[in-house]
């Protein structure tokens, strides 16, 4: 863990990393000429609009992701273009639906092939992601972003090429819970769990609970609970982890899932006997709003983790993150949830790689022009300076921080006392993860 | 076996038994009296909730008098939309197989999805906790939350209501005896057609109930009346298709045999009311208190 | 309806098939992405044409179907990924898995008909999905994925399936023009009567219903080597619900009828998507309309029209 005066340290060493790195980021891209003005004056730059193809579920249950991302996108394009483009390049979108599983990797190809999207970006589903990988490099050759999906056998359990992902993955996050459990509550004894019966579930207790009896070996865990996506009624859950007794819970329901525990929880009185709740899922402002103050609990210490949280980086030290939330706020009246974080910093990505490897070039870049400027990049966004590591996984540090409800100026619960832990703590070396590859 | 244990899950069971049974009571009155299964029966379950949103949420604030409100406004405005339904489009099917109900009613959930996206947009919304004012009642670790007291009582007081209706008033007569034999009925002087409009709107009525009530415990989100309408077509399967009483012993056995097995045979909780089903319509097709004139027909 | 009529029509059929199969011949041409489109959509036609045969011809509406397109699926991926066979026996595999399977659920469920039975497959194949989601050699939610493509390029695989599609819906014409076709829709006209007539009636659903599922299962297995991926919720029960919406809005009670539909549909999708983000809002309408206006499905509708 560190401190808030070591977290500045490190962040300064970002800034200057990205200036070293010699990426036109976000921050250090001037306010330039318009698209129209812009087009064909750079040399070797098609003059047609760059498109970038996006895919999450726009439809059904988690269709709220692919509104979440789309919002992020209309943003950071329109701050693109309002400023030239990229090289000049007028940036367009186009989408297609997760939802539609069974046609993934056709609605991919349609957007490259035939709506001539250059890049890709999103992936809300783990398991979209790992069919989608091996096509992308072996067929499409596009260079592709994922913002979302989270499992470690992504970019731990294969060598990528074209595939990257600027989105914090699952392991970092539940390493660090462990370590918090240990620093901040040693006083733990029996440990019971839930998550969703999924592989993203089981991965995650694996990560956690192995972590967590390095740290505290005396701890006594029940037998991990699993519950359907979209389960609608936890009650026989919770009973069940009220017979264990147990005094801390930990969680990796994501979502409504999340939001629908929590409440229930509450009228069964499980906060009032356990000490500590960990979620990794639950500092996503879509899943707070779900809880709404009404339901954060009392007695118990809640505490949630996530891929951003739009008041860490502090907005004082990280002036990125308040323009990007104010930015956000002011468009669509909510706080910025996780997704739009992440796929707002994708655009940008993409477009720091482009613009450096067209300086490298001197021209046009190819796809593979491109993935050699993206790897050792650093791009900055709302969740700080993200490093793409060797193993094409982006990285940056994890928060925890404690559930509190009533904060002035919020329509939803937040998170407080943010705990930081730096990457080089928690993520795992590239190549390795606690959980077995296929 | 820790009997406490046995005693909570049990009763999370038939919390989950009585919304199963105010749903699926509704799809099997509609195909007890009319032979239609609904499809987007579930799509009414999912209305029901979000009516409840709109008033509970957005129009009074989570307080006593608006869960009251709604209550009282949403299962009867359900009940016109389902009554509307069969007026304008499922009317339509019955010179029609029954596949063609099935195919008209999938397309009915496909365009209620999309359009509760559209009016309540794509996110997941939750209720206010009726329980934050009602409380609950501890027994040793575990707490009977009253709202979940309230809900057994509810789907009890519906079956013992329709179980009445049906066999008590005349109203609830023609509809039994125009689901037997629809040319005797009309000989008789009775509209069917007034019927089958009346058995649709308490039929959704219900679903929309089931939605209202089941609302302040879960979260509402487009699609959430998929999962329930399969659960709810293995409760009439199980208990027999067309049977009020039948939707009850249903909605027992899967409500509480899903709590048990989340708690003592965790692997089967995914596939056992699938098994269960198999097994009812292998050993006894017509289910435990159907007639088995129905498949004949 | 006099001979020559009939004569007339069949040699009009026959043009537009010859043109129709020429046309597919050249879908490579006209991009990769068409090429992709239009394999799945001949592997949703193999698959509805299948299903078709218990349902349009012998009655049966089966809510499960997806069970067995998983069922080759799955055993593809299977042989290949787990035990490193090529694709040729792991597609012969697969059609012996759902021969198999076919007959085994087919003998629990043939017992009913009706919405019993269509009820009963329902549960079988939530069961399975179940089944695929929890068990580890079948990659539970992940699935099995990162497959090779058979001879490593999209356009000689797409005519491997085109090949595969045609014989497979030869041999099923077939078999309905036969006297085992004709003993289906004997089965599906008058259960009783059949009887009389000496016919098994659970046999013969039998038997259609192991016909069904194994070329439902080969569509399902060509399809996981065009995806090189396959997931539970390829056995999920709206991917069922697929294949009645495809024969319907096709015409079931034309051999062809599921084959339109499941090109009208996989059009019809990749368009609605395209356009707006409601596109479920779209199919959900246009099932509607179809129920609604064209019952017999639009092929149905197009032949009654020429034939007055």
């Amino acid at each position: 863990m560190v401190t808030r005066r070591e977290f500045l340290g490190m962040l300064g060493g970002g800034i200057v990393g990205l200036a070293v790195g010699g990426a036109l980021g976000y921050t250090l891209a001037p306010k330039g000429p318009s698209p129209e003005e812009m087009a064909g004056k750079l040399p070797g730059v098609p003059s047609e609009p760059l498109k970038i193809g996006g895919m999450w579920f726009l439809t059904g249950k988690f269709g709220t992701y692919g509104d979440m991302a789309k919002k992020a996108l209309q943003l950071a394009v329109d701050e693109i273009n309002a400023s030239g483009g990229i090289l000049g390049r007028k940036v367009e979108i186009t989408l297609k639906d997760e939802a539609d599983r069974q046609n993934v990797l056709q609605n991919i190809r349609k957007m490259v092939e035939e709506e001539k999207a250059e890049f890709l970006i999103g992936i809300d589903s783990s398991g979209d992601v790992l069919k989608l990988a091996p096509v992308v490099e072996n067929d499409l050759h596009v260079v592709t972003v994922i913002t979302h999906a989270a499992t470690p056998k992504l970019t731990a359990c294969n060598k990528l090429h074209y595939v990257f992902r600027i989105s914090m993955y699952e392991e970092p996050i539940d390493v660090a819970a462990a370590k918090l459990v240990a620093e901040k509550f040693p006083d733990v004894k029996k440990v019971a769990s839930i998550g969703p019966d999924y592989a993203y579930g089981y991965d995650s207790w694996a990560i956690f609970s192995t972590n967590l009896k390095k740290l505290l070996p005396g701890v006594e865990m029940a037998e991990p609970m699993y519950s359907k996506l979209g389960t609608e009624d936890f009650s026989s859950y919770i009973d069940k982890m009220l017979a264990y007794e147990p005094d801390l819970v930990f969680s990796s329901l994501w979502g409504g899932d999340a939001a629908t525990f929590v409440k229930q929880a509450v009228s069964k009185g499980l906060f009032d006997r356990v000490k500590y709740y960990l979620n990794p899922m639950l500092g996503a402002t879509d899943t707070l709003k779900a809880i709404g103050d009404g339901n954060v609990p009392t007695k118990a210490q809640v505490w949630g983790s996530g891929r951003y949280w739009f008041l860490y980086p502090p907005h004082d030290v990280w002036p990125l993150n308040k323009t990007f939330v104010s930015k956000f706020k002011s468009r669509y009246g909510e706080y910025p949830p996780y997704v739009s974080a992440t796929s707002y910093t994708a655009v940008y990505a993409l477009k720091a790689a482009i613009e450096r490897a067209y300086v490298m070039k001197g021209a046009w870049p190819g796809q593979d022009d491109v993935v050699a400027a993206m790897e050792g990049l650093a791009v900055a966004g709302p969740m700080g300076p993200v490093a793409m590591r060797e193993d094409h996984q982006g990285v940056y540090s994890v928060f925890w921080g404690r559930l509190t409800k009533g904060a002035p100026n919020y329509p939803h619960p937040i998170l407080t006392d943010i705990q930081v832990f730096d990457f080089g703590e928690v993520f795992p070396a590239p190549g390795q993860t606690a959980v077995k590859c296929q | 076996m820790d009997m406490g244990l046995l005693a909570a899950q049990v009763f999370n069971g038939l919390v989950y038994s009585s919304i199963l049974f105010l749903v699926s009571s509704g799809l099997t009155l509609i195909y007890g009296i009319m032979n239609v299964l609904n499809l987007a029966h579930g799509s009414l379950y999912m209305l029901g909730a979000y009516l409840g949103i709109t008033i509970v949420v957005y129009a009074l604030g989570g307080t006593p008098l608006a869960y009251l409100v709604a209550f009282l406004l949403v299962p009867p405005s359900v009940g016109v939309v389902g009554a509307l339904l069969e007026r304008t489009l499922i009317r339509r099917t019955y010179p029609m197989g029954e596949e063609y109900q099935l195919l008209l009613t999938f397309g009915l959930i496909l365009v209620f999805d999309d359009l509760v996206k559209m009016v309540w947009g794509a996110a997941y919304i939750n209720f206010p906790d009726p329980n934050s004012f009602l409380g609950g009642l501890r027994f040793g670790v575990y707490t009977l939350p009253l709202y979940h007291v309230i809900l057994i009582a509810l789907g009890f007081a519906v079956f013992l209501g329709l179980w009445t209706f049906f066999s008590r008033t005349f109203t609830g007569k023609v509809m039994r005896a125009a689901a037997m034999d629809r040319e005797i009925v009309e000989a008789m002087g009775v509209d069917v057609n007034r019927v089958f409009v009346s058995s649709f709107f308490l039929g959704s009525l219900l679903s929309g109930l089931g939605g209202i009530s089941a609302g302040p415990l879960y979260t509402a989100s487009p699609g959430m009346g998929t999962d329930i309408i399969v659960y709810s077509f293995a409760v009439i399967v199980i208990g027999g298709m067309g049977s009020i009483g039948g939707a009850m012993a249903g909605s027992l056995i899967v409500g509480v045999l899903r709590s048990l097995a989340i708690s003592f045979y965790p692997q089967l909780e995914i596939v056992i009311v699938f098994v269960i089903m198999a097994a009812v319509l292998l050993v006894k097709p017509t289910g435990l208190f159907g007639r088995p004139e129905f498949e004949r027909r | 309806m006099g001979e020559e009529v009939k004569e007339q029509e069949v040699s009009m059929e026959t043009v537009a098939m010859i043109l129709g199969v020429i046309l597919l011949a050249l879908v490579p041409l006209a991009g990769r992405h068409m090429t992709h489109l239009v394999a799945s959509a001949l592997l949703l036609s193999l698959a509805a044409t299948s299903f078709n045969l218990l349902f349009g011809y012998t009655g049966l509406l089966s809510f499960g179907h997806a069970l067995f397109w998983g069922v080759g699926g799955y055993t593809v991926a299977v042989m290949m990924a787990r035990f490193g066979f090529g694709y040729l026996e792991s597609v012969a595999a697969a059609l012996a898995m759902s021969a198999i399977m076919g007959a085994a659920i087919g003998f629990l469920c043939v017992r009913h008909t009706r919405i019993y039975f269509a009820i009963l497959t329902l549960a079988f194949g939530q069961m399975f999905y179940g089944i695929a989601v929890k068990w580890d050699f079948l990659g539970g939610s992940d699935g099995i994925y990162g497959l090779p493509r058979p001879l490593n390029s999209l356009e000689l695989y797409y005519y491997v399936v085109l090949a595969s599609v045609l014989v497979s819906l030869y041999i099923l014409r077939v078999i309905t023009r036969s006297s085992l076709g004709l003993s289906f829709m004997a089965v599906r006209d008058n259960a009783f009567r059949a009887e009389f007539l000496g016919i098994g009636v659970r046999a013969t659903r039998l038997k259609s219903f192991i016909i069904s599922a194994t070329f439902t299962g080969l569509a399902g297995a060509l399809w996981v080597l065009l995806e090189t991926a396959i997931g539970p919720e390829s056995m999920f029960w709206t991917h069922s619900a697929e294949f009645v919406f495809v024969t319907l809005l096709g015409g079931p009670r034309v051999f062809l009828g599921p084959v339109v539909g499941g090109f009208i549909y996989a059009f019809l999708a990749d368009v609605a998507m395209s356009v707006t983000e409601f596109w479920l809002f779209v199919i959900g309408a246009v099932l509607i309309g179809i129920v609604l206006f064209f019952p017999y499905g639009v092929l149905g509708y197009l032949l009654k029209r020429l034939r007055g």
